[in-house]
């Protein structure tokens, strides 16, 4: 299979389904799995009817997206109000081709950057593998069918390092970085691993340029963006609707996350710690995870600032107040470029394949039988979050430890790499 | 982790996994029976406990009911009347019940359901002292499970709502409804009372259905019913209430049809009995046309129990009003909607319970088992790159698989459900069912030639289909235990085929004998074999029962809402056809059994 035929019939997938079944859409809007206040492309509906009924958008708590981000949706959806929503199909549609493209780019420069430092070939997957796990990763298609804003966080991330990585512009970059946090915060602690990977692969490496410009370059993205925002909506709501509802975890919803079971069953007064902890915890990983696997220019054949990147983002997937299981999806559709560097020395990726099963299956009837038969409680589907985060972090330290692995065989060069068990101490 | 790893390097050293390997269908084999076991184990002393009232504001059997012999001849004067109705006609369209609930002040209502082309009266009071927004249900249906009049249900409806509408205590607003019977009928009235009828009176708490087949004065014993649609019980506490209401009437409860001599029994025999009978009830519930009626209510929060006065002489039948008057009293005093207690249980008598976390590890034990069958099989005949180059292939073939099965059950289903000769039309669909299946056994016997699918293909078909059902089962541990245990346990067969084609393919034995148990295991594990086999020994079946439970299984969708059929006709049967497919085209021969043929 061709790389366009890939394409072609993720596109189908994407494009096909929700039109003949637009029900789909709304289902998926309200599930909790796939969609969060934040996220969800209910509350974007909800937006546009406010914004043609000239009632102010963040007024009522109900709408929780950027003001550009609905403008620009709105615009889109107006060009056919009568077909808007093969329209908006068409948008999502194009945006997941968008990211699956460009992961295959990532994709060739990731096989071609380690065969430089490693100083062998290394030979990743074929481009249209790549796009195939993200396009039919059912994850990513749900979370598409549902037309959660998320996507076009993904497409942002991903769009960001091939800025930065294929096409050697590290300030364009850093202004999709910027938009991506823009759309959905979380991504603003990404910074920390980019600034790292830019200055990483860059040469000469020479960090005022590389480091401060480019921090520049993304604060004043963000600054700008936040301030036409300001001059759409002429009031600073958006700003505590958007961003701080996310650091202080105000709206309390049911999701695949770790924590907003703490604020529905504690006691009030602890509320102001847990607020801490968790912000704390979502980013202070960052930094050590960017210092750890930083590639030193001396030693070339350990460090991999690019699964840096990565990791990050799977930790802040994991530990952000309202995930989705599409952020999973992307963290596990972008896997596979590591093919050859880091899967051959991971140990647990059946397991916590068949526990992200098992967590699947169950989550939605756990939901099911707390919600609507009433015969369970928020405990049930709390445990499913709980296994989620079990996934998660079994494939973080899974990938952490394959990576340390490769970097000890390749310092060491061990006689039988294949016999090699190493341990902890 | 030091010990951990200190073990993992242990195995590695002693070169354990391979040997683990070579016994995996044994421990497959034991899990399952460790299964059984648990369940077995669970009727004995000291392994379930007894129930006990857990939300505190129900005080069952703590007021006095006035439901007396002041009230006696009001239930003679309206069962004077009763016992003349020709109640087939009458449940449609009854004036006169409807004068006598209009006389005591309550507002009657008519359900036209165009479905079952039937009318459902019921009457609404407004409780004096509530809010208007919760309300308790008395489902009295013309006609009970046995498809018996419902005599005494009918004098104690009237009567009971002339006593309650002279109380001022309640706070919950009460519903009478005068269904034709406590199946589809009833189904669809509470359908439409959440739906689309103009007369409600806010949620429902609880509901019980009463039936009372006999018109004299007396009966022996309570029963009670209460297994839901979809694995759905009552809240324990219900039940509890009105076992503890009738036993301070001095009234023997039994439950799962229990016999009157059996009632007073506590050994471990009659409480497996009831046991076992609960878990069979309700994987079958909402099948049978013999359904108690609580099961109507299930899907929408509604705690229901059937009460049936069974037997013939002891107590009085104001006795019976008294239960229901006592129990709804209790539940009046409900601050919040039933949530202490259990939802997930399984009765050994009316007294004594397992609760969920006790028997689920008998399910989880199953579906352990099928995914180590799996694993075997997989590690029998496919190597890592193999399986990463073809699960899209095999992932393929089953969703052709199961498309083909959405689409013949949909289709068996439209037949069944809009043909007029409803049983005719059933009977016909079963012989063409068993007939298939017979031939694909056969066909397993005979075919050696046509090898369509590759020896990886055929492999992690086999393996697909095993962790599928371990999947099914999982899903549906808790909110269907009965059901994803009993299907764990008739597809278990299943899980012999790999050891037997691998002893098949080492050449331990003679090849014919071998392949006869793998037709067998196939033959005994397929849902259409279990279908007409519990058709013809459940509810004294016989060659009747096949046609008629089939038909309930056809027909349950549309009329309950049941999941059952399509949990079996697009979970366990997509599952059984992946194998046969395997068996019939699959080519399992390892290449040193090949290279002998050659």
């Amino acid at each position: 299979m061709s790389l366009t035929r890939v394409l072609v019939a993720g596109a189908a997938v994407r494009f096909l389904i929700p039109t003949f079944l637009p029900h789909i859409v709304d289902i998926l809007a309200g599930t909790a799995e796939v969609s969060t206040p934040i996220d969800s492309f209910r509350s974007l509906q909800e937006a546009f009817f406010y914004l043609d009924n000239g009632i102010d958008l963040y007024d009522g708590a109900m709408v929780h997206h950027p003001p550009i981000f609905v403008s620009l949706m709105k615009s889109a959806g107006d060009l056919a109000p009568a077909y808007a929503y093969i329209i908006y199909n068409a948008l999502f549609t194009l945006v997941d081709l968008g990211t699956a493209y460009k992961i295959t780019k990532l994709n060739t420069w990731y096989n071609q950057h380690q065969s430089l430092r490693l100083g062998r070939s290394v030979e990743g997957l074929s481009p249209h593998l790549l796009a195939a796990f993200y396009l039919f990763n059912p994850l990513i298609v749900l979370t598409n069918w549902a037309h959660s804003s998320a996507i076009f966080t993904y497409f942002m991330i991903v769009e960001l390092l091939v800025q930065a990585l294929v096409d050697h512009n590290m300030f364009r970059g850093a202004i999709a970085l910027g938009v991506a946090a823009y759309l959905s915060f979380v991504p603003i602690y990404l910074i920390v691993p980019y600034l790292a990977l830019v200055y990483a692969v860059s040469k000469p490496r020479d960090w005022r340029v590389l480091i401060l410009k480019c921090f520049c370059v993304f604060f004043f993205a963000v600054t700008l963006l936040v301030l036409v925002s300001f001059a759409l909506t002429a009031l600073p709501d958006f700003v505590i609707q958007c961003y701080w509802l996310v650091l202080s975890f105000q709206k309390f919803a049911p999701n695949l996350g770790l924590w907003w079971y703490i604020f529905t069953e504690m006691f009030d007064f602890f509320n102001p710690l847990y607020k801490g902890i968790f912000n704390l915890y979502n980013c202070v990983f960052v930094a050590p995870i960017a210092l750890r696997f930083f590639e030193s220019a001396k030693d070339k054949k350990t460090g991999d600032s690019f699964l840096a990147f990565y990791l990050c983002l799977l930790w802040v997937s994991f530990s952000k107040s309202y995930p989705i299981v599409g952020d999973l999806g992307l963290a596990v559709s972008m896997l596979p470029i590591f093919s050859q560097t880091v899967i051959p020395h991971t140990k647990f990726l059946f397991i916590s394949t068949l526990t992200l099963i098992v967590c699947l299956l169950l989550s939605p009837i756990f939901y099911y039988c707390w919600i609507v038969l009433g015969n369970g409680n928020s405990n049930f589907f709390y445990s499913m979050s709980l296994i989620m985060g079990v996934v998660y972090i079994i494939l973080f330290l899974d990938i952490i430890w394959g990576r340390l692995v490769m970097d000890y065989i390749e310092t060491n060069e061990p006689k039988d790499p294949a016999k090699l068990r190493l341990t902890q101490i | 982790m030091a010990l951990a790893e200190t073990v993992l390097r242990k195995v590695y050293k002693l070169g354990l996994l391979p040997k683990l390997f070579l016994i995996l269908p044994r421990v497959s084999f034991l899990l399952a029976l460790a299964s059984v076991a648990w369940l077995l184990m669970l009727p004995m002393d000291g392994q379930f406990r007894n129930t006990y009232i857990s939300e505190n504001a129900l005080m069952p059997g703590q007021v006095t009911s006035y439901f007396r012999e002041s009230e006696w001849n009001y239930v003679r004067g309206f069962r004077s009347e009763v016992v003349n109705w020709n109640f087939s006609e009458m449940s449609t369209d009854n004036e006169l019940l409807t004068n006598w609930l209009q006389d005591f002040g309550w507002s009657v209502s008519k359900h036209r359901d165009p479905k079952t082309n039937t009318t459902t009266t019921y009457a609404i009071m407004h409780a004096p002292r509530g809010d208007n927004t919760e309300a308790m249900v008395l489902v009295v249906p013309y006609f009970t499970s046995e498809g018996m009049p419902n005599k005494g249900g009918l004098t104690l409806g009237p009567a009971l709502a002339n006593y309650f509408a002279k109380m001022s205590i309640w706070s919950k607003n009460l519903i009478l409804v005068f269904p034709h019977n406590g199946h589809s009928v009833l189904r669809s009235w509470v359908e439409a009372y959440h739906t689309t009828l103009d007369a409600t009176a806010g949620s429902i708490d609880a509901a019980l259905v009463v039936e009372y087949p006999s018109d004299s004065d007396a009966f022996g014993h309570l029963e009670i019913n209460y297994e839901g649609l979809n694995g759905q019980l009552p809240n324990l506490d219900l039940i509890n209430t009105v076992t503890t209401v009738a036993s301070h009437e001095g009234i023997r409860v039994s439950v799962q049809g229990m016999s009157p001599d059996d009632i007073d029994k506590r050994d471990y025999w009659s409480r497996l009995q009831v046991f076992a009978s609960g878990i069979l009830r309700l994987a079958t519930a909402g099948i049978s046309s013999k359904s108690p009626g609580c099961e109507s209510f299930s899907g929408w929060q509604i705690q229901a129990i059937t009460i049936s006065a069974a037997g013939e002489k002891g107590h009085d039948v104001t006795q019976f009003g008294r239960i229901i008057d006592s129990s709804f009293r209790s539940v009046n005093n409900l601050l919040e909607k039933f949530h202490q207690s259990f939802f997930f249980y399984l009765l050994m008598s009316p007294r004594h319970f397992v609760s969920i976390g006790t028997y689920l590890p008998a399910a989880v034990l199953v579906a352990v088992s099928f995914a180590i069958s799996s694993l075997y099989s997989l590690a029998s005949g496919v190597t890592t790159p193999e399986f990463i180059t073809h699960i899209s292939d095999v992932l393929f073939i089953f969703t052709g698989i199961e498309a083909v099965c959405l689409l013949l059950s949909l289709l068996m289903q439209t037949i069944v459900v809009n043909a007029t000769e409803g049983y005719t039309t059933t009977i016909t669909i079963v012989y063409g069912l068993v007939i298939s299946t017979l031939v694909t056994v056969l066909s397993t016997l005979a075919g050696n030639n046509i090898k369509i699918l590759s020896k990886t293909h055929s492999y992690m078909l086999l393996a697909f289909a095993l962790f599928f059902i371990a999947m099914l089962i999982v899903s549906m541990l808790i909110v269907h235990f009965a059901l994803a245990f009993s299907i764990g346990i008739c597809a278990l067969p299943l899980t012999f085929i790999q050891p037997l084609i691998n002893m098949c393919n080492a050449g331990n034995g003679s090849l014919i004998k071998h392949k006869l148990r793998i037709a067998m295991c196939l033959l005994i594990s397929s849902p259409i074999t279990v279908v007409v086999a519990l058709g013809y020994l459940i509810n004294d079946g016989g060659m009747f029962g096949i046609a008629n439970f089939s038909h309930g299984l056809f027909v349950s969708w549309d009329a309950m809402q049941s999941w059952t059929y399509f949990i079996i006709a697009l979970g366990w049967y997509p599952a059984w056809s992946a194998i046969a497919v395997a068996c019939i085209f699959g080519d399992f021969r390892i290449e040193s059994v090949k290279q002998k043929a050659d």
